[in-house]
C-alpha cells in the first residue's frame, strides 16, 4: 500500500472543520448559512468515521457514515422547509428577526 | 466478502412494538391523502388503535432480555418500562388534544404520522446497545418533534421555536456524532460496551474526549444548564400539547438513554460522576432562579422542567446502586403525571383564547372554575414536591439515594433549590385564589368530558401514588 495518510492529519482536519462549523452556527446571521454550518459539523464527523474505519480496520465506521449522511439529508429537508415558512412570514431569512421569544 | 445474516424468527416477536409503530406511521401518511376519510375522528381512532396495539406488544414482550444482531437491538427491563411509560403518556396527551382548539390540526394524517414516528424513535433509542441504532432513534424522535413544534399550530412563535430547536438540536446531534466518531477511533467498535475496553497512548485522550462529547450532546438534548438556552424558547413557542409532549415523552426517552449510556460509561470511568454533580447543581440553581422571574406560565414551567432534569441527574452523580433505575423511573412517573395535570388544565383554559397563558390570565380562577383550579393546585404542588403529593415522595427518594452516595453538599443545594421553587409555584396559587378576576382577559372554555377525565385521573394518581407505593 502506498503512503497512507496518518490518522493525526485526518483528526486535525476533522476538528478544524467541526470548529469552523460551530463558529458558523454561532456567528452567521443567515439561516441557510447556519444550516450549511451544521452540515459541515456533521461532515467533519463523517470524515473522522471514514479515517478511523481505515485505521481500526473494520467497516462499521463506514456504515455509520452513510447513516449520518442520511440524517444530514433529513435535517436539511426539515430545515429548508422551515426556512421557506419563515421567508413567507417575515419576507427574509435573517436570524435577528427571530426574537419574539426571550426572557 | 460480507454476507447478510438471516433475521431470526424470534426477532419479529420482540421487535413488534417497533414494527407496529413504523407500519402505523406509514399508514397514517396514507391517511393524509385519503380524501374524505381524512377526518379528525377517524385519525383519532387510528392513532389509538396503533398506540393500543404497540402497548399490548410491549406488555407481551415483558422485561425479559432478548439480544439480536450483536446488541444492535436489545430488549430488557429499561426498554420495557421506558417504552411503556412513553407510549402511555403519548396516548394520554393525544386525548387532551381532542377537545383542544388544535383538534383539526393535530388529528390529520401527516401530524399523527410525525407523532408516531417520534414515538418510534424513542422506543428504538432505548432498545439498543449500538451507537448506530441509538443515533437513528434519537434523530427519528428529534425530527418528528422539530416538525411538530412548527407544524401543528403555525404562528410566529411556533415557527421561531421550531427553528431554534432545529438549529440547536442539530448542533447537539453533531457534537454527539463527533464524540461517537472519537470513541470509534479509540476503541474500534460502535457498541456501548466498547467504552469499557482499555485504550493506550494518545487513544486514551481521544476516548475521554469522545465520552465527554457524547455526554455533552445528550446534556444538550436534555436542556441541562449550561446547555438550556433553547428550552424556554421552544417550550413557549410550541403549542401547549406539544410542549407537554416534549416535557414528558422526549425528556423520559433522553433521560433513560442517558442512564443507559452512563451505565456503561460510569462503569468504565467512575470519576465521571463529578460531571453530573456540576450539571445537576447548575440546572437546579439556575433553572429555579430563572423560573422566579417569569410571567408566562409556559416559560415558567420550562425553567421548572430544567430544574427537574437537574434533580434526576443527581442520581448519576453518585456511584451506581441497584435502586438507581427504579428511583429514576418513579421520579419520571411522578413528574409526568403532575405535568399532564398542569398542561391538561392549561390546554383547557386556552381553548377559546388560542394563545399562551400569562400569570394575569389566571387571576381569580379559583372563584370562576373551582375544580380546574383545584387540579392545577394539586399538579403544581406535586411539581414543587409538597408532602401530600407524589412529587414529594419522588424527590425524597432521589435525595435519600444521593445521601447514600455521600454527596451531602449536592443534597443541601437541591433542597434549597426546591424551597426556592416553592415561591414561583405558590405565586400561581396566590394569583388564582387571592386576586380579583379580570373579566375580559380569558374567554370561558367549554366543558369537556375527555379533559375532565384525564385531569381527574391525574389528580387521583398524584394523591394515590403516595399512599400505595
Amino acid at each position: 500500500m502506498s503512503a497512507m495518510v496518518p490518522i493525526e492529519h485526518s483528526l486535525i482536519l476533522a476538528f478544524l472543520l467541526f470548529f469552523i462549523g460551530a463558529a458558523g452556527v454561532l456567528i452567521r446571521r443567515n439561516l441557510i448559512t447556519v444550516l450549511m454550518s451544521i452540515e459541515l459539523m456533521l461532515n467533519s464527523a463523517n470524515l473522522l468515521f471514514v479515517a478511523a474505519s481505515r485505521q481500526v480496520g473494520n467497516v462499521e465506521g463506514q456504515v455509520m457514515m452513510s447513516f449520518v449522511i442520511l440524517i444530514a439529508a433529513c435535517e436539511a429537508a426539515i430545515g429548508l422547509a422551515m426556512v421557506i415558512a419563515i421567508f413567507r412570514r417575515y419576507g427574509n431569512i435573517k436570524t435577528e428577526f427571530l426574537r419574539a421569544l426571550r426572557g | 466478502m460480507y454476507t447478510l445474516a438471516p433475521i431470526p424468527a424470534a426477532f419479529y416477536g420482540v421487535a413488534s412494538p417497533v414494527l407496529i409503530l413504523s407500519v402505523g406511521s406509514i399508514l397514517a401518511m396514507l391517511l393524509s391523502v385519503a380524501g374524505k376519510w381524512n377526518r379528525p375522528t377517524i385519525n383519532f381512532g387510528f392513532l389509538f388503535l396503533i398506540l393500543g396495539l404497540s402497548l399490548a406488544a410491549i406488555m407481551k414482550n415483558g422485561p425479559q432480555i432478548h439480544t439480536f444482531f450483536e446488541g444492535a437491538f436489545q430488549w430488557g427491563v429499561l426498554p420495557y418500562v421506558g417504552s411503556l411509560l412513553i407510549v402511555a403518556v403519548a396516548g394520554v396527551l393525544a386525548l387532551l388534544f381532542y377537545p383542544s382548539y388544535l383538534q383539526a390540526r393535530f388529528f390529520t394524517g401527516e401530524v399523527i404520522a410525525l407523532y408516531l414516528l417520534s414515538l418510534l424513535g424513542m422506543v428504538v433509542q432505548l432498545s439498543s446497545n449500538d451507537f448506530i441504532t441509538i443515533l437513528i432513534g434519537i434523530e427519528l424522535s428529534a425530527m418528528g418533534v422539530y416538525a411538530l413544534v412548527g407544524y401543528v399550530d403555525v404562528n410566529r412563535l411556533s415557527l421561531e421555536g421550531a427553528v431554534k430547536y432545529l438549529v440547536l438540536g442539530s448542533v447537539a446531534t453533531a457534537i454527539f456524532i463527533f464524540g461517537v466518531a472519537l470513541l470509534y477511533l479509540s476503541t474500534g467498535e460502535l457498541s456501548l460496551q466498547a467504552v469499557g475496553h482499555p485504550a493506550t497512548g494518545p487513544m486514551q485522550v481521544w476516548k475521554q474526549t469522545g465520552m465527554f462529547m457524547v455526554l455533552l450532546g445528550l446534556g444538550f438534548k436534555l436542556a441541562l444548564v449550561p446547555f438550556h438556552s433553547w428550552a424556554p424558547d421552544v417550550y413557549e413557542g410550541a403549542p401547549s400539547g406539544i410542549t407537554a409532549f416534549m416535557a414528558t415523552c422526549v425528556k423520559i426517552a433522553i433521560l433513560l438513554l442517558l442512564f443507559r449510556v452512563c451505565g456503561f460509561f460510569l462503569l468504565a470511568q467512575p470519576e465521571w460522576s463529578r460531571l453530573f454533580l456540576y450539571l445537576s447543581v447548575f440546572s437546579i440553581v439556575i433553572g429555579n432562579w430563572l423560573a422566579l422571574v417569569q410571567s408566562g406560565l409556559k416559560r415558567m414551567l420550562a425553567y421548572s422542567s430544567i430544574a427537574h432534569s437537574g434533580y434526576m441527574v443527581m442520581l448519576l452523580s453518585v456511584a451506581p446502586q441497584a435502586t438507581m433505575l427504579s428511583t429514576a423511573l418513579f421520579y419520571l412517573v411522578a413528574y409526568s403525571v403532575a405535568t399532564i395535570v398542569v398542561f391538561g388544565v392549561m390546554m383547557w383554559l386556552e381553548e377559546k383564547n388560542c394563545r399562551n397563558l400569562h400569570l394575569d390570565d389566571i387571576a381569580g380562577l379559583g372563584r370562576k372554575y373551582p375544580l380546574a383550579s383545584l387540579a392545577l393546585t394539586v399538579g403544581l404542588l406535586s411539581l414543587a414536591g409538597m408532602p401530600p403529593t407524589v412529587g414529594f415522595l419522588a424527590k425524597f427518594l432521589v435525595f435519600v439515594h444521593t445521601l447514600q452516595g455521600e454527596r451531602f453538599g449536592l443534597v443541601i443545594v437541591a433542597a434549597l433549590g426546591s424551597a426556592v421553587s416553592l415561591y414561583y409555584y405558590l405565586r400561581v396559587l396566590v394569583r388564582m385564589y387571592m386576586h380579583e378576576p379580570d373579566p375580559i382577559s380569558l374567554l370561558a372554555p367549554r366543558f369537556s368530558w375527555l379533559t375532565t377525565g384525564v385531569v381527574g385521573t391525574g389528580v387521583v394518581l398524584v394523591l394515590a401514588l403516595t399512599i400505595f407505593s
